[in-house]
């Protein structure tokens, strides 16, 4: 068979089995607050958390990244050596997208509080806070860079878009490539559906990077993580050897 | 293969395409999954610690000397997952860990790669990651 006639026959099947999923029934709609609101994570008749397997979102290359010199010399520094490790396997906290790792997370919607917690199960046992009161970002002295540093929220219809800023330099982003002070992290999250979660995080820091950029990943019926109906976060003390 | 066969190849992976699941940052780095061997002893020590757990093996050679392998695992919720249980290991019990990728280091340390198994004294087989 000619190449041409097999490479159709493949995309054939490929659009046969993406008409199936289309014709598939639809996916429990995502719980909503009475207000009308998503809620990202449990609701009294749907409880749940997300599950993240190893490798969520894959790694970036550095080719396709927009690193200044000194950035892609350490990360390839990094790289070469076996004897160093991303902060988050040395059980240090994970800022920005490094929080989102192996084995998951809970969302947490405190209306009352107006604030969005995000509780990690693994790395320091740790967890985020996101103020949804409108407050502005700290300035001068009282921004102390650490390892979250301060995130501010929003809804854009029904993604809330996190604003931090803040941060220590203690970060390896995708597990090797380094962030200033300068970073200013804008993290869209958002779901479609009850078991999808698609997260989107835009990496602006001058001091690293010579243009934004940004890393992405859904968890959904398909990805490897998923959203663990009825599962509960647990214990996971990083204690390391 | 051929460059149409890979190209076909490419084509049906990139119509499955979904999220791209990479081995731990470090693992290769540490660990030689090319140079994989079996390590037959006696349980030593046992630390059921986060991120990962490790078990600690002491094996005879045919020549009598003994080697005290440190075998890194996965973390305990995926053991506990894949079946390992609070009485799965005692302290002295002979196993084999079926698999293991030594150290680059030439040290006597080894990780589970996803196939690493340890066969227990009961014969039952349970994955190391």
């Amino acid at each position: 068979m000619a190449a041409t006639a097999r490479a159709a026959l493949v995309i054939a099947a490929c659009l046969l089995s993406s008409a199936a999923m289309a014709q598939a029934p639809a996916a429990a709609p995502a719980p909503r607050w009475p207000d009308g609101r998503v809620n990202l994570g449990s609701t009294p008749g749907q409880k749940g958390f997300w599950e993240i397997r190893p490798g969520l979102g894959g790694t970036p290359r550095a080719a396709d990244i927009p690193l200044q010199p000194w950035a892609r010399a350490l990360a390839a520094y990094r790289t070469s050596r076996t004897d160093l490790h991303p902060p988050l396997v040395r059980c240090k906290p994970g800022g920005g997208p490094a929080f989102f790792n192996a084995p998951g997370f809970e969302i947490v919607d405190a209306p009352d509080e107006q604030r969005i917690y995000i509780l990690n199960i693994a790395g320091a046992h740790s967890w985020r806070v996101i103020y949804m009161d409108g407050r502005p970002h700290p300035t001068g002295d009282d921004l102390r860079p650490s390892y979250f540093g301060h995130s501010v929220g929003r809804w854009d219809g029904d993604s809330l878009v996190v604003d931090t800023v803040g941060f220590n330099e203690k970060q390896w982003l995708a597990g090797v490539y380094p962030t200033t002070e300068r970073l200013h992290l804008t993290e869209r999250i958002s779901r479609p559906d009850l078991r999808t979660l698609s997260y989107e995080a835009t990496i602006d820091d001058p001091g690293a990077y010579t243009a934004p950029w940004s890393i992405r990943w859904t968890i959904n019926e398909k990805s490897k993580s998923s959203w663990i109906a009825g599962g509960e976060i647990f214990e996971y003390i990083c204690q390391g050897e | 293969m051929t460059g149409r066969a890979i190209r076909l190849w490419a084509l049906a992976a990139w119509c499955g395409l979904g999220t791209v699941v990479l081995a731990h940052h470090s693992f290769e780095a540490e660990f030689d999954p090319n140079n994989v061997v079996n390590i037959t002893g006696v349980v030593t020590k046992l630390d059921w610690i986060n991120p990962h757990a490790f078990v600690y093996v002491d094996s005879k050679s045919a020549a009598g000397e003994v080697k005290r392998y440190k075998i890194e695992m996965g973390p305990p919720y995926a053991l506990t997952r894949g079946g390992w249980k609070r009485d799965t290991l005692k302290i002295g019990d002979t196993v084999t860990v079926e698999g293991a990728a030594m150290a680059r280091d030439g040290s006597d340390s080894a990780g589970s790669l996803p196939t690493t198994q340890m066969k227990l004294a009961s014969g039952q087989k349970l994955t190391m990651r």
